[in-house]
């Protein structure tokens, strides 16, 4: 099912506002199915000479069966009612593949349609082979025809026949590779349905399959974990826990190690999420390394911040790129929708970063750093103040911002290293009244 | 003893006279070389019959051995002298025999034997001279003889006789296969009491060229019409029956009778033969292990190689053993002399063959072949940088006529339409290629190394450190042949010094940090044997180390690689060993150095009475040591930019700009985290006029200092200071947070302790210091483990 490799023949950006455009790059490791939503969207955004995006939808979709679809867009593209002869031809063959499979699948599809006979199956599938076919007549034949017949109806474009198809198959097949890429169809299926709960579901579990799968050769599964986190971006940034998922996913060792290997424009996604989740502060230090390393290899305006803000300790830097960071959110299929969380959680960022290093800072300075006018700003601060977020005052009149910091005297700094001791003394000597016991 | 003596001496005359004119001239060409030499091997083996006389007097023409000698026996080679003085010793040790003094015999026995080391030191031979075996035997003999006959004797007499019996017993175990052999052919080597020590390859040819008294072969001198298929066969056939029956043999005389043959050969296929024939003979000429071919016979070789190739007959292996021939002659000739260049220049003609074998081999599907040729070529190609790759290409197209001084070797003429491909990177790339696809495992790591090598030589540092990292090599690097090994450290020094090209110091210093560690970066990359203090080392390993050293044009600059490392451990060092002071006055522990190397450099230093003005590198790196932990970044780029060997270094001058900065970066760093605690407050204005410095620059310097808690303050905005917060903690304090310490340490301590009887931690919050995260993934592990691979003493491979 993973018919992958469609690459999307856009126009090559170079202009600046495409400067930071990964469409052409994540489009690599999507399915062809799954290329269409982003084509979509830059389309609207207009970033892109509408003909050209026109012409890479027709290019994709000539390799699926969406034959009415290729139509609609060559008419649209041509200014012409004529319907080329090779989609003619095409669409009958199409039917007649369908019609095929179908008759190939039937008596699966009857028997799968009462709810009395799926139940009759049990959890081992062998057993339920030699069930199913001494019952019913369904051999291995026909629930390979079950799968191809989902394959071509995920292909026709006829995506939730092909998730149930799909989820039948795996319920009665015993082909582990079969099975593996019913579950990646699976996915593409439910994401393109929108069903981010089941797909999200899919996901992990297809994540665990590809774990499991540790003899495969190194570059396959190098590959694989990277169409996996390509796949998630579409589950995670739709899915109220998603960030905290993506984090979970992207900085385990090897998906990491894919990251750093095959897909370093991830970084940004994983940059935005690791930004945007306050709870997860503590990967942080892991994420500025990685972004460091790769910086030869990747950075964009996200990246840049990160590392303006924590390696460099250059803040007009970070703010100059944070400033960019907007609109590269904005052009971004999966980032748009969490554009202004990032942009308050970056501000928040770099404020804080920021405060720890002052003593004193100027309200008019501040206003321009975080590019917000003054009003705005100290409004802002306030309200950081009273969420007891920043241990600050304003000074009104003087139009600053004074820290209260309190520094560790030497005595509490002694008083800091000591405690603890007697307790673990205390329990030390109780481990070992315990062991002199037994 | 007499006429030994003298026989010696003449001999050795006879033998720098000789080496002069092999070194200065080709083989014996002219004719009147050859008269003499059969008329000298005439006298040689009548010789053979009366051994009493001497081996010398058969290299005189039977004239008067003495006085004309000794005239000009005025210059002698340490060579010369050593070996003289060894056989004094024998002699004077055959005296005593006579006499059975043996406590005298035992001192000489020891001199002897220090006379010995000196001997091979100066003479760089592999095995030890005859002479001294024989001298073994014969003490052994007299032993056993003494003790049976048991004569009278004064006690310390008796007393150094036991004891030589030991020692000697103890002695020969070491040299048993030598005595074995020279027991077994005592007749043949008895004779030249004053024969070469063996290796001694200029003796070796004048003995083998000398000896065989054959008249003027018939065939040579016979009309070219009278030659017929039976006649050449035959001769064929008798060189092909001579080879390894004797080692006698003019192997010369061979050579040139088969390249005459060649020109009468009849059909193709007879010519062939020859030709084949004429390859075996050159190769068997010179031991392989140890002296290269001479630049004629090398010569001789590729054209015949050449005119095969254009008989449609491909050999990779005589062409892999022309290739070591001719490192092993770039490794022999002096690298200042006007011969090595000659030399290098026939790299070209080296690169044209092996192309022309390698299609060859690809025509004929011999892949593995095709593998091993390849790997030649990027042998000769991967360390080669832009320039001199034009150099080489242009090299390509001049006609060769570089023969025209000295004797003449025989031209090689390049097959006409060759050209060092002008695309190096896409030619060595493919070739890399075709070892990956075709390869042995070995030889896929070579390819690889040498790929990196490439990359990092032409700045493609990133390229170079993934393409390492990703191989994934490193692991193994203790399995890996030693010639790999070198390979391998080479290439690393280069990512060292591309990296610091890049201006990434901390990765620059990572790359070199583990090959100075050692102290024996020389011998890390075969670029010289480094005396030690402790080891002693036989001649044997000796040899060995010498045999892996790699030839001098492919050396890298040692006092560029010495400054490139010093300079970034200075860099990293002293703001690192400002920070932990303060963290020592703050109570906390000190911290460890990050370059060790450096760190004894600066002790040393310190512990001298009176230093003069920097001379050398290290001195230069001190001084600016010593000027940046003031943070006079000034003087101490002043220091380190006054190095001479900046001027090898590409890109120079972008290179020095960047150091500049860096110098003024670390400089600041330094002088904060050494100074600020005596201030209350600093101009951030003041600080970037003291650095030249922007002022964004020096925020941000500042900023990550404070962010990081190296120090303890705050900018105030409005002011345009940095406040300083820390106090001096008072004595008090700072004995009360060391006692905490020590407090801490003891708990630790004693937990471990606990936890050590009963195996595992028993429920104790055991406080690991263990890193939280592993080492992640390729490149998320820091570079450290580009560790260079020492090699081993003891897996040396011994050569056959």
């Amino acid at each position: 099912m993973a018919s992958l490799g469609a690459a999307e023949p856009a126009a090559a950006s170079s202009a600046d506002p495409l400067q930071y455009d990964l469409t052409t790059v994540v489009a690599k490791s999507l399915d062809r199915h799954l290329v269409f939503p982003l084509l979509e969207f830059l389309s609207q955004k207009q970033l892109y000479p509408a003909e050209d995006i026109e012409s890479a939808k027709l290019e994709l979709i000539e390799k699926t069966n969406m034959v009415d679809y290729a139509v609609d867009i060559y008419q649209g593209l041509n200014q012409t009612d004529e319907v080329p002869d090779s989609l003619v031809a095409r669409r009958q063959e199409v039917v007649n593949k369908l019609r095929t499979l179908e008759g190939q699948v039937k008596t699966i599809t009857d028997f799968l349609s009462n709810a009395d006979n799926v139940r009759l199956l049990k959890q081992d599938k062998t057993q339920n082979q030699a069930f199913l076919q001494s019952e019913f007549g369904i051999g291995p034949d026909q629930v390979d025809a079950l799968y191809h017949l989902a394959k071509w109806n995920f292909e026709c474009g006829n995506y939730s026949a092909a998730a149930e198809y799909l989820h039948h198959y795996r319920s009665l097949s015993t082909h582990p590779d079969r099975c593996v890429s019913a579950l990646w169809g699976k996915v593409a299926a439910d994401i393109l349905l929108q069903d981010f709960e089941a797909a999200m579901e899919d996901l992990l579990k297809l994540k665990d399959l590809l774990d499991l799968d540790t003899f495969a050769p190194v570059v396959k599964q190098l590959q694989s974990r990277s169409w996996l986190m390509h796949w998630s971006l579409f589950v995670f940034f739709n899915h109220e826990n998603g960030m905290n998922a993506l984090i979970d996913l992207f900085l385990q060792d090897r998906y990491l190690t894919a990251l750093q290997l095959t897909g370093q424009h991830l970084l940004r996604y994983l940059s935005i999420a690791v930004v945007i989740n306050k709870r997860r502060r503590n990967v942080l230090k892991d994420l500025v390394r990685v972004i460091q390393q790769e910086q030869y290899e990747y950075r964009d305006p996200i990246t840049e911040f990160l590392r303006c803000l924590f390696v460099e300790a250059d803040f007009d830097g970070a703010q100059a790129w944070l400033a960019q960071c907007e609109e590269v959110l904005d052009n971004d299929f999966f980032l748009v929708a969490a554009k202004e969380a990032f942009m308050d959680a970056a501000r928040t960022f770099l404020f804080e970063t920021y405060c720890r290093v002052h003593q004193q800072i100027d309200l008019a300075e501040l206003a321009g750093q975080l590019g917000m006018d003054r009003e705005a700003t100290e409004k802002w601060i306030v309200n950081l103040i009273r969420n007891a977020r920043l241990n600050a005052k304003i000074d009104a009149k003087a139009g600053t911002v004074v820290m209260q910091t309190e520094t560790l005297g030497a005595n509490d700094a002694l008083l800091e290293k000591a405690r603890g001791l007697s307790v673990r003394t205390f329990s030390l000597a109780n481990t070992l009244v315990g062991i002199l016991k037994a | 003893m007499a006429s030994k003596f003298w026989g010696k001496g003449s001999d050795s005359e006879e033998e720098s006279s000789e080496e002069e004119e092999t070194t200065s001239s080709e083989e014996e060409s002219s004719s009147e070389g050859e008269s003499s030499d059969s008329s000298s091997s005439s006298g040689s083996s009548d010789d053979s019959s009366k051994p009493k006389k001497g081996g010398a007097s058969r290299f005189l023409m039977g004239s008067s051995d003495s006085e004309s000698e000794d005239e000009r026996r005025v210059v002698k080679s340490a060579k010369t002298k050593a070996v003289e003085e060894l056989q004094n010793t024998c002699n004077d040790i055959r005296n005593k025999m006579n006499i059975n003094d043996w406590s005298v015999i035992q001192t000489l026995f020891d001199k002897l034997n220090k006379q010995l080391e000196k001997t091979m030191k100066a003479t760089g031979a592999l095995g030890v001279p005859r002479v001294y075996i024989r001298l073994l035997v014969e003490l052994e003999d007299f032993l056993a003889k003494t003790l049976a006959e048991k004569p009278k004797l004064s006690p310390t007499n008796t007393r150094a006789l036991s004891r030589m019996k030991q020692q000697l017993r103890r002695h020969n175990a070491g040299y048993a296969e030598q005595i074995a052999a020279f027991r077994e052919n005592p007749v043949s080597d008895s004779e030249p009491e004053s024969e070469a020590p063996p290796n001694d390859d200029g003796k070796f040819r004048l003995a083998r060229t000398g000896v065989v008294a054959r008249p003027k072969d018939r065939v040579l001198t016979m009309d070219p019409k009278e030659i017929t298929y039976e006649v050449v066969s035959k001769k064929l056939r008798e060189i092909a029956l001579a080879r390894g029956k004797s080692t006698r043999l003019d192997r010369q005389e061979q050579v040139e009778m088969l390249a005459h043959l060649a020109g009468l050969a009849r059909g193709p296929a007879q010519r062939l033969q020859v030709l084949v024939a004429s390859l075996t003979v050159v190769f068997d000429m010179n031991r392989p292990t140890q002296a290269a071919m001479t630049p004629g016979n090398w010569a001789r070789c590729a054209a015949t190689l050449f005119d095969i190739l254009a008989l449609l007959e491909a050999h990779p292996e005589l062409e892999l053993r022309l290739d070591d021939e001719w490192n092993g002659s770039l490794k022999g000739l002096d690298p200042h002399a006007h011969e090595y260049m000659d030399r290098l220049r026939d790299e070209t003609v080296l690169l044209a063959l092996a192309a022309a074998v390698a299609q060859r081999c690809e025509a004929t599907g011999a892949f593995g072949a095709l593998a091993t040729v390849s790997l030649r070529r990027i042998d000769h190609l991967y360390h080669k940088t832009a320039p001199e790759e034009e150099g080489g290409a242009a090299e390509g197209f001049e006609p060769r006529d570089g023969s025209a001084a000295g004797p003449p070797p025989p031209v090689v003429r390049l097959p006409p339409g060759f050209a060092l491909p002008a695309d190096a990177a896409a030619s060595l790339e493919a070739l890399v290629r075709t070892v990956y696809a075709h390869g042995t495992d070995n030889q896929k790591g070579q390819a690889l190394l040498a790929s990196v090598y490439w990359r990092a030589v032409h700045d493609d540092y990133h390229g170079a450190r993934d393409l390492l990292l990703s191989s994934r090599i490193q692991d193994q690097t203790g399995a890996l042949e030693n010639r790999l090994q070198v390979l391998h450290n080479r290439a690393i020094a280069q990512l060292g010094l591309a990296a610091f090209r890049a201006g990434l110091v901390p990765d620059a210093h990572a790359c070199l940090a583990d090959l100075y560690g050692t102290g024996r970066v020389k011998e890390l990359l075969a670029q010289g044997i480094q005396a030690h203090r402790y080891a002693e080392r036989s001649p044997e390993q000796e040899a060995i180390e010498r045999r892996r050293q790699v030839p001098f044009h492919l050396h890298i600059n040692l006092e560029l690689l010495e400054s490139v490392y010093l300079t970034s451990a200075l860099l990293l060092e002293v703001p690192h060993a400002a920070a932990s002071g303060n963290a020592t006055l703050a109570g906390g522990e000190r911290r460890r150095p990050l370059s060790k190397p450096l760190r004894r450099l600066l002790d040393n230093y310190e512990r001298q009475t009176f230093v003069g003005p920097p001379e050398n590198v290290r001195d230069h790196i001190i001084a600016a040591v010593r000027a940046l932990s003031t943070g006079d970044w000034r003087k101490a780029y002043g220091y380190v930019s006054s190095l001479a060997c900046w001027a090898l270094m590409p890109q120079r001058e972008a290179v020095l700009d960047a150091l500049r900065d860096r110098f003024k970066v670390e400089g600041l760093r330094t002088y904060l985290l050494t100074y600020a605690r005596y201030y209350s407050s600093l101009s951030v204005a003041a600080l970037c006029e003291m650095f030249d410095l922007p002022e964004r620059r020096v925020h941000a310097v500042v900023s990550r200092l404070l962010a990081d808690e190296a120090l303890a303050g705050a900018h105030d905005q409005p002011t345009g200071t940095v406040v300083v917060r820390a106090a001096e903690p008072s004595r008090l304090a700072a004995l009360a947070a060391g006692f905490a310490d020590r407090a801490a340490l003891l708990v630790d301590l004693n937990e471990r302790a606990l936890a050590l009887r009963t195996g595992g931690s028993p429920g104790l919050c055991l406080r690991e210091r263990a890193p939280r995260h592993a080492v992640r993934g390729r490149r998320s592990a820091p570079p450290s483990p580009l560790s260079p691979c020492s090699i081993p003493l003891s897996c040396c491979d011994t050569a056959p």
